[in-house]
């Protein structure tokens, strides 16, 4: 009876173990895990490798907001490995490092632009398939190499990593541009008529002589290879036709000077229709305003100046989403996705036009209906003129 | 296994929710057969699988508090009810190794990469198997708990979506060929539906008062709320990618990033698929090891569980150890090998009944008669 109970409780514990240990098989310590914060993607030396650069953080170095003064080095490490393919490289780097890279926390995938101009494919099929990385991780294309854009320095962060993907975010709020996950772009992508777009970000020296970050418009993609790129100004007229503007200025020249309006409400819509084989979209956009500033000492209030205003930022927004058509027409790139709309909406009509979309996009005709209306003048209601003045 | 313990109407209620609830979760059959438009076959399933519900329905009504087995046997007699057995048994073991397998898969691909499948699946079904043996009664109380909290996580998990939802992926509708959706809508019974046959196993553990119609009915109308909410979400989330990810619904939740503060949260689905599919394993391990102990005329199915539950660990270790396979097996070739045993044998089984029913009365009408002339 005695041995029973024994055998009883001996199997309970081997059981026990079973149960509690097994999930320490892939485990690992905090201390045994190189961080990656940021992925830098260039061309290799030979076809189908890849210098990869890894950004990890070093937490012992990090300062927090009391220590201030000299750092003891920098809170982060950038190793590069060649491979042919990025797990390749990856593995190759394990070689150099104590420790396992892990991908959970890696914010930015950094792809150089002539990587980009061959295909991106197989470097997301790595970062898609992996189990560890974040669907959500954001993609930028570098103009010039990857790991330099990764060694930009910041004043505001220690990490350049987080300080690209804080550039991204705060470029978003601004509707400058459109963020784009790993997820997004994938589904984007694989979507018929859309030409999917990926934030392009460039070095520059300032004028105190320090290398800075900044986004300098977006790359087009045609499948998973780079097609083209849209300036600053067209990725924002990017954003409002894509209904993605919720905040921004418009400046205008009227009446001899300048008056610059704050968005304070943008709506787009944009409503596809096939009318003789051909799609023909029409986009309708909303816009109020308050006035911020101006250069001109006329009373700007009165209806007929107000009505000019209005007219003025309405041809300046036809003008901007013309400008951006004309581009991407030019190259056979329908970034707005009229062609994806015309397909949701009317998908027998538009399913055979979007095989040859590119051609049917340069054909695209496009009907505008823009309102746009100044709320509020500021806080004054007349320029202040100096006294003896004409107002 | 307490015989003696009953399951009111309201615990088979949630047993079935919960069991419904566990199939559902996996269902990346549906979507990478009908994309964005998976929704649809949620919905046709369900009205699809209402005849033969009223099948399973049928037969309970004419053997009441018997379970699928002894109905057999009682239809069919001792040898062909036993054959008849024997095939829902294996039935019943294929789905129980299918289940196991895909949750091990996960856990091993998803959660513990690195673990041996083998100690996942050993230590999951030394738990199925404690569980089982303490009875059906104290199951039945933790899934009400089980299917809230499964209720709760999908909501709450539907909500933080909502940032990254995009009501154009559910368009254009119904733009595929017919077939697709015939499939889609084959698939969606016999995976998923017509799984609810195991339940024809507990009808012995009933509270004899217990009207089971009411809760088949309720769990059904339950399981297609949660299933369309699953895959809508599903849709508006992942649009384009859904027929190409895995696991669509542990994809989605890896996609919330609430200002990089509520992160990562997929752990919490992947508790409840656990969960979800250990109550999912303790039914179907009972009614395997009920189909073995009616077979074999032996009392209780008590003292078969845990050799039976070793059998299906090495049964599931041999049977797909390539997960490609395994995939292709359940997508392709199982819809095909389940409508056969959840709907036809059913069906033939109700016919065989009513024949035998319609013989036996109009024959005690002739003796009757006969009777009367002497």
């Amino acid at each position: 009876m005695k041995s029973r109970s024994f055998t009883a409780y001996l199997l309970s514990g081997i059981l026990l173990c079973c149960f509690l240990l097994t999930g320490c098989t892939s485990g690992a310590q905090i201390d045994q895990l190189a961080i990656v914060m940021g992925v830098g993607i260039d061309k290799g030396s030979a076809p189908d490798n890849y210098l990869v650069t890894a950004q990890i953080a070093r937490p012992s170095h990090v300062r927090t907001a009391n220590e201030g003064g000299a750092a003891q080095g920098k809170p982060y490490l950038d190793i590069q490995q060649e491979g042919k393919g990025i797990s390749m490289a990856m593995y190759e780097m394990m070689r150099q490092m104590s420790r396992r890279a892990y991908l959970a926390h890696n914010e930015v995938i950094v792809i150089s632009e002539d990587v980009a101009a061959e295909t991106i494919l197989p470097i997301l099929d790595y970062f898609i398939r992996s189990l560890e990385a974040k669907f959500t991780v954001d993609l930028v294309i570098a103009r010039g190499t990857a790991s330099g854009l990764l060694a930009a320095d910041s004043n505001l962060e220690q990490m350049p990593a987080k300080h690209l993907q804080n550039l991204l975010e705060n470029q978003v709020k601004n509707a400058s541009i459109e963020e784009m996950p790993l997820y997004k772009f994938l589904s984007d992508m694989l979507s018929p008529g859309i030409a999917p777009t990926i934030p392009i970000m460039e070095l520059y020296t300032d004028e105190t002589g320090i290398q800075n970050a900044r986004v300098q418009g977006a790359a087009v993609f045609d499948g998973g290879t780079l097609a083209g790129t849209l300036s600053a100004e067209q990725t924002r007229t990017l954003q409002l036709v894509r209904d993605k503007v919720k905040s921004g200025y418009i400046n205008l020249d009227a009446f001899g000077s300048y008056v610059s309006l704050d968005i304070t409400h943008s709506k787009t819509s944009v409503t596809p229709r096939v009318e003789n084989g051909r799609v023909i979209a029409k986009i309708r956009i909303r816009q109020e305003y308050i006035l911020i500033d101006t250069g001109v000492q006329a009373d700007i209030t009165t209806e007929d100046a107000k009505a000019q205003l209005e007219r003025l930022a309405a041809m300046r927004l036809i003008q901007s989403v013309e400008s951006l058509l004309q581009d991407t027409k030019a190259q056979g790139l329908d970034v707005c996705g009229f062609g994806q709309m015309a397909y949701r909406k009317y998908p027998r009509q538009v399913e055979a036009l979007l095989e040859t979309w590119p051609e049917q996009y340069k054909a695209l005709e496009v009907e505008y209906d823009v309102e746009t209306v100044i709320t509020i003048t500021g806080s004054i209601l007349r320029p202040m003129a100096p006294k003896g003045g004409e107002q | 296994m307490n015989a003696k313990s009953r399951i009111s109407g309201l615990q088979f209620f949630t047993v079935t929710a919960c069991f419904l609830i566990g199939t559902f979760l996996r269902i990346t059959s549906i979507t990478s057969v009908l994309a964005n438009d998976a929704w649809v076959s949620v919905f046709t399933g369900a009205v699809a699988y209402l005849p033969f519900l009223a099948v399973f329905l049928g037969l309970v009504k004419r053997y009441p508090g018997k379970s699928l087995f002894e109905i057999n046997e009682a239809v069919f007699g001792a040898v062909a009810g036993r054959i008849l057995s024997c095939v829902y048994t294996y039935f019943f073991t294929m789905i129980l190794t299918t289940t196991l397998l895909d949750m091990a898969n996960f856990i091993v691909g998803f959660i513990m990469p690195g673990t041996p499948i083998t100690l996942v699946l050993a230590a999951f079904m030394v738990s199925c198997v404690y569980a089982t043996r303490k009875g059906l009664e104290p199951l039945a109380r933790i899934s009400a708990l089980l299917a809230s909290g499964a209720c709760l996580v999908l909501v709450v998990n539907s909500l933080l979506t909502v940032a990254n939802a995009d009501t154009r992926y559910l368009f254009p509708m119904f733009t595929l060929p017919f077939l697709r959706y015939v499939q889609g809508t084959h698939t969606t019974i016999s995976l998923y539906f017509g799984e609810s046959i195991v339940f024809l196993t507990l009808l012995p553990m009933l509270d004899t008062k217990t009207d089971i119609k009411k809760p088949m009915i309720a769990s059904l109308l339950f399981a297609v709320v949660i299933a369309f909410l699953a895959v809508t979400r599903e849709i508006l989330t992942l649009g384009p990618l859904l027929p190409y990810v895995a696991r669509p619904s542990y994809e989605t939740m890896r996609i919330i990033d609430i200002e990089t503060i509520l992160t990562r949260i997929e752990s919490i689905y992947a508790f409840i698929m656990i969960s979800l599919t250990f109550f999912k394993a303790c039914t179907l391990l009972f009614a395997s090891a009920s189909g073995i102990a009616q077979i074999t005329r032996i009392e209780s199915p008590k003292p078969i569980l845990f050799p039976f539950g070793a059998f299906v660990v090495v049964f599931a270790l041999q049977t797909y150890p390539i997960v490609g396979d395994f995939l292709y097996w359940s997508s392709n070739v199982s819809p095909f090998i389940f409508t056969i045993i959840e709907f036809i044998l059913p069906l033939l089984t109700l016919l065989a009944a009513w024949t035998k029913g319609f013989i036996g009365s109009s024959q005690r009408l002739h003796v009757k008669k006969g009777a009367v002339r002497k």
